[in-house]
């Protein structure tokens, strides 16, 4: 017999929802909505929207359709686990469930709003607009009659494959994904865990609004993460021990192999970052 | 060193000037600045240099209208510009080696016509509807899939370990059905491991997973299932295994597993051979397990005699020598959407041999003997088992399901016995014949509320015919002096007729109300015949050896569950009450007798927190005698032994009560679970026996107030310095009750067991661990005579993962025997390592069992009129080769 003890830590769980408190308001040339997957931890849909001009755009997104998810910080009914032979461990260290990231070009940065849902207590995280380096692959496929081609970047942790397309002339496109020559209409990273899919593009000019609200404040992204790091280091030994009692109160004649996945919701690392 | 690094500086300067210069003689810029018409600078244009179509480099205007872009590249080119709300701009350009520097500064115009929208309604990689995901999969692979663990592990949130364990976000799953139909169960990594992945289109996670989809959210569920849904186009394939072991002293196992898939029909063939000891219908349990209970599933007719050892206090394949055949062979057709049809047949053959050496002393008032038996058993049988299921969807909210089995068994058995130096042959032929049929119509007329109507009816023989070609009975037949011989012919033949409605309510506040009112009926046709022969001719029938019985209990009944949750409170109740029919009809009187009685439980179960969990439950329960328990006349058990009923009716109350509570979790330091259970038989069937050293004879009695208690406690402590789990285990039984022995009158027995032993598991996240551990056994019973021993047992098993493709393990036993003088100790080891060679297609590994190569393995058990030290000859020391290839 053998168990299985799955680990999974979850840092923040990425999910957006539309921010109130509209100041300044500007003019979008584009308006184009997508259709978000997020399966980090169980399947979240998301629907979302980019609103761009030449300067700046602004992506918002919120949750339609989420499956429920099980064991969410302990394991619970051991006996049916052990049955199962797999007990799964999730340890959820920052829950978050509403985000708008706002990329200011003329600027050249980029600010990105987590909060909860219930009340806003999280500043703006600022970082310099990344530079996503893609490298334009050969391979070109029509989608719905539009024309694509496909291009290849890695970006936080997670290496990402999109399809463009030259004829919707705005090099913006979901989250922070940014710089191709045209719309991205698809794009997903290669675990399949994070997928986004453009569903509609009008060109009807329409009201943005890409200001920050003061109140919130803003943060460096390096001094975010400084944060963060802080704290997952004082929840990773528990992790670690967690797993090892888990293991050895097993019976006799199993084994057990043990799986830790660190799930930072879309961005796993932040490498980039360093010596900047 | 100094002058080498010298060179190597140099060196590498001249490398880096030349690439350079290089570089720049191949790079070519294009740059300039984009207007508009009112000498606007453009931002965020698209500069695009392309060639035949495909996107060569691009740049995008700054702020100032700025752009740049660099190619290596030569040859004609077209540099297209284009932003929002102007004209794309075209300009042809023709790169040469000569020009190293274009510059274009394009005026674009703006656009008059536009576009309001583009619809692009992309087809969805996943929908999520309700508790059903659905996954594209020509969305998530890349054609390097090979089988469907491949394509299960590009799906998000789907996992696959080594050892082919599917989970979901975690948690394993029930079953991989394909097309919605399910063939292994549990046992679907045969599924996942070989079934190729081209063909699958789409694959579909079903939580809160029901095996009646018409229960779905009225039973409580928290299972996962999978669904492969195959492309319309592919056509059927072949798939499959072969796994194949060979051993020393000619040990083999060999299986193979074939499937054949196609969209309406699938089948699945099983061939299976070992001489390990290892019983061959248990690759089949995983289909053949049914999980959902139904009314007449504990309905069997009874065997009187049986030559195969009991349940041995040890592994049992050790002791088995035996050559095992399987063949199998699955099928599910769809004939039309709402029609499921599932053949299922197997036959099974086994030759088993089996040697123990007994030596059983008794001392039971005014009975003192020693008996000595040296058992060589040889038994051979045959099963044939079939099975049809049919599922029907009358509509949307209605199943009709039958289920038909059939299996015909032959069992073959002779054993050479020398008891107590007289050398004795036994022989016994056995059939079975059974033929079950079940039909069950569920609806669920309101979305929280569903009801089963469940019929069934069960024909079931079991014809014995035992025969000994000696005679030990001499003091019981005094007029028999020439008898030499004995036989019997036994059969039961058990039918039963059923049905049960049963209501399924899930309450608004998610409280589960359970109704079942049914009416079940058992007839049980039991003749015993016994002869005496001198040779081979009849001498005679004796009177009171000869049973003739005919036992019918018609049981109405109605039976009410509730569950009652409250926070982290929750309450069963459930309450049956059975008005009985019964009929014992014998040779010499025909009696009726028409009982009523009500059986109550209730369970209570309190989270007191995160850490305390308190459980505790009462039931109060009477129970209708079976035939076994009522036919009165001796019939032949053994060789040397007679046993009967009582010849009446009878009901046996009995009252329990557990107790039970958990403190902590799996990942606390501390963590224990203890119970306590009490159960009182008010009243039980006990024996009057007479013991005499060639025979015995025993007969059921009932008495009152049998009293048992059972008290166990399992205590774990993490020491933090050594990364590991020490556990403590403790259990004591109790047991009080009386019997008869040899006109005693009420002897009253107390039978104590304790159990203690602790053990220590690493919990070490690396690639090796251990587990060592021992417990004594003691056991003391007191009736006229006190017998008592203590043995115990040790084990270290040491556990090696070097990566996902090898693995090894070994495992040490000790075992002591307390009361065993001579050789009181037995050690085996054991190991296994298993290397996967080719991913997917080819694994090799190697076995080892009894490497000490243990001859003979002692036991000793103790009962109230005696002792008895039992040796059972093992298999030998035995080493395997093993292969496993995939098709």
């Amino acid at each position: 017999m053998r168990y299985k003890l799955f680990i999974s830590v979850l840092l923040t769980q990425l999910a957006f929802q539309f921010c109130t408190g509209q100041k300044t308001e500007s003019t979008a040339k584009i308006k184009v909505d997508y259709t978000m997957y997020l399966n980090v931890v169980g399947t979240v849909e998301h629907k979302a929207t980019l609103k761009a001009n030449d300067s700046s755009a602004v992506y918002k997104s919120y949750v339609v359709n989420r499956t429920k998810k099980k064991n969410e910080d302990k394991i619970k009914k051991d006996d049916r686990n052990l049955k199962n032979k797999v007990t799964h461990v999730s340890i959820n260290l920052n829950k978050v469930d509403t985000t708008t990231t706002i990329l200011k070009k003329d600027r050249g940065f980029l600010y990105t709003l987590y909060s909860l849902q219930s009340k806003n207590q999280n500043p703006y995280i600022k970082e310099p607009i990344p530079d996503l380096n893609w490298k334009l692959l050969s391979e070109k496929k029509s989608i719905k009659g539009l024309s694509c081609y496909s291009a290849k970047t890695t970006f936080r942790g997670r290496t990402y494959f999109a399809w463009y397309a030259p004829s919707i002339p705005i090099s913006f496109g979901p989250w922070k994904l940014n710089g191709l020559p045209g719309l991205i209409i698809e794009a997903k990273d290669d675990t399949n865990e994070v997928i986004f899919q453009a569903e509609k593009v009008s060109y009807n000019p329409q009201k943005m609004d890409a200001s920050l609200n003061s109140s919130y404040g803003i943060i460096g992204m390096k001094k975010h993460l400084e944060k963060s790091r802080k704290k997952w280091e004082k929840q990773s030994n528990d992790i670690d021990k967690a797993a090892r009692k888990v293991l050895s109160k097993l019976p006799k004649g199993t084994k057990m192999t043990t799986e830790t996945t660190t799930k930072g919701g879309m961005e796993l690392n932040f490498d980039d970052l360093k010596g900047k | 060193m100094i002058l080498k690094e010298n060179n190597l500086k140099q060196s590498f300067l001249l490398f880096f000037t030349l690439t350079s210069l290089l570089g720049v003689k191949a790079q070519t810029s294009i740059e300039g600045i984009v207007k508009n018409n009112v000498n606007k600078p453009l931002y965020n244009v698209n500069v695009l240099l392309k060639k035949d179509g495909d996107i060569i480099t691009y740049g995008i205007s700054e702020k100032n209208g700025h752009y740049r872009l660099k190619t290596s590249k030569n040859g004609n080119f077209k540099l297209v510009f284009s932003t929002l709300g102007y004209q794309t701009t075209i300009k042809a350009i023709i790169i040469s080696k000569k020009q190293k520097n274009f510059r274009f500064s394009p005026v674009l115009v703006d656009k008059t016509e536009t576009l309001n929208e583009v619809i692009i309604e992309p087809d969805k990689p996943i929908s999520i509807k309700g508790d059903t995901i659905t996954f594209k999969t020509n969305f998530f692979t890349d054609g390097t899939e090979d089988n469907v663990e491949d394509l299960l592990k590009k799906i998000p949130g789907t996992e696959v370990d080594a050892n082919g364990t599917v989970t979901v976000n975690g948690q394993e799953v029930e079953k991989i059905m394909v097309g919605d139909d399910d063939i292994f169960g549990k046992g679907y990594k045969l599924l996942s491991k070989n079934m190729p992945a081209y063909p699958i289109e789409d694959v579909q996670i079903f939580k809160h997973y029901s095996n009646n989809r018409l229960l779905k959210g009225v039973e409580q569920s928290d299972k996962i299932a999978l669904n492969l849904n195959l492309n319309k186009k592919f056509k059927r394939i072949w798939f499959g295994n072969l796994k194949a072991s060979l051993g020393n002293k000619s040990f083999y196992r060999a299986k193979a597993n074939v499937m054949n898939f196609g969209k309406k029909n699938k089948y699945y063939f099983l061939g299976s051979l070992n001489n390990i000891g290892e019983n061959a219908t248990g690759e089949l349990s995983n289909i053949l397990y049914n999980t959902s209970s139904s009314i007449g599933d504990d309905q069997y007719a009874q065997d009187l005699i049986g030559l195969s050892p009991r349940s041995l206090n040890f592994k049992k394949n050790r002791s088995n020598f035996n050559n095992a055949k399987l063949l199998s062979l699955n099928a599910i057709f769809n004939p039309s959407d709402k029609l499921k049809i599932k053949p299922l047949v197997f036959l099974n053959w086994d030759k088993n041999n089996f040697f123990r050496k007994t030596i059983n002393t008794v001392q039971a008032n005014g009975s003192n003997f020693t008996n000595r038996e040296n058992y060589n058993l040889e038994s051979k049988k045959r099963i044939a088992f079939g099975q049809l299921k049919l599922k029907y969807d009358i509509s949307e909210n209605q199943t009709l399901k039958s289920t038909i089995k059939y299996n015909n068994n032959d069992y073959e058995n002779g054993s050479d016995l020398v008891f107590n130096s007289t050398s004795t042959v036994q022989k016994l032929n056995q059939q079975n014949k059974r033929f079950d049929q079940k039909i069950e119509y569920t609806n669920r007329f309101k979305p929280k509320k569903a009801f089963t109507v469940t019929g069934r009816y069960i024909d079931d023989r079991t014809p014995q015919y035992y025969s000994v070609n000696k005679f030990f009975f001499k003091d019981l037949f005094p007029g028999q002096m020439d008898a030499n011989s004995v036989a019997q012919k036994n059969s039961d033949h058990m039918q039963f007729a059923g049905i049960n409605a049963r209501l399924l309510d899930r309450k608004k506040n998610e409280n589960l109300l359970e109704l079942n009112v049914g009416n079940s009926f058992r007839k049980d046709d039991f003749k015993t015949q016994f002869s005496l022969f001198e040779e081979d001719s009849l001498l005679g029938r004796p009177e009171n050896y000869q049973n003739k019985t005919n036992y019918q209990v018609n049981d109405l009944y109605a039976k009410g569950n509730y569950d009652f949750t409250l926070d982290s409170l929750t309450l069963t109740g459930s309450l049956g009450i059975h008005q009985l029919f019964n009929r014992l009809e014998s040779k010499e009187s025909t009696k009726k007798q028409s009982p009523f009685f009500v059986n109550p439980e209730i369970s209570l179960s309190y989270d007191l927190n995160d850490k305390n969990i308190i459980s505790t439950s009462y039931s109060y329960n009477t129970t209708n005698a079976k035939i076994l328990d009522v036919y009165g006349n001796h019939s032949l058990r053994s060789f040397r032994s007679f046993s009967k009923g009582t010849g009446n009716f009878n009901q046996l109350d009995a009252s329990k009560f557990v107790l039970s509570y958990v403190l902590g979790s799996w990942q606390d330091n501390f963590y224990a679970n203890t119970s306590f259970y009490y159960g009182k038989s008010h009243d039980f069937f006990s024996t009057n026996s007479i013991i005499e050293k060639n025979y015995s004879q025993s007969q059921k009695i009932l008495i009152h107030d049998r009293d048992f208690l059972n008290i166990s406690g399992n205590f774990n402590y993490f020491i933090d310095f050594l990364s590991s789990n020490i556990k403590l285990k403790l259990n004591y039984s109790q047991i009080e009750f009386k019997n008869v022995v040899n006109n005693s009158g009420f002897r009253r027995i107390e039978n104590k067991n304790f159990t203690y032993g602790f053990q220590l598991r690493s919990g070490f996240n690396e690639i090796f661990n251990f587990h060592i551990g021992t417990k004594w056994v003691n056991s003391k019973i007191n009736s006229t005579i006190t017998n008592s021993y203590t043995n115990n047992e040790s084990f270290l098993n040491l556990y090696f993962v070097f990566n996902d493709k090898f693995d090894t393990e070994i495992e040490f036993e000790r075992y002591y025997f307390g009361s065993i003088e001579k050789d009181p100790s037995y050690y085996f080891l054991g190991f296994s390592a298993n290397y996967k060679l080719i991913k997917n297609k080819l694994s090799l590994g190697i076995t080892g069992k009894n490497l000490f190569n243990t001859k003979t393995f002692r036991d000793f058990s103790i009962s109230d009129i005696g002792t008895s030290t039992t040796t059972y000859r093992l298999l030998p020391r035995m080493l395997l080769l093993k292969a496993e290839f995939r098709f």
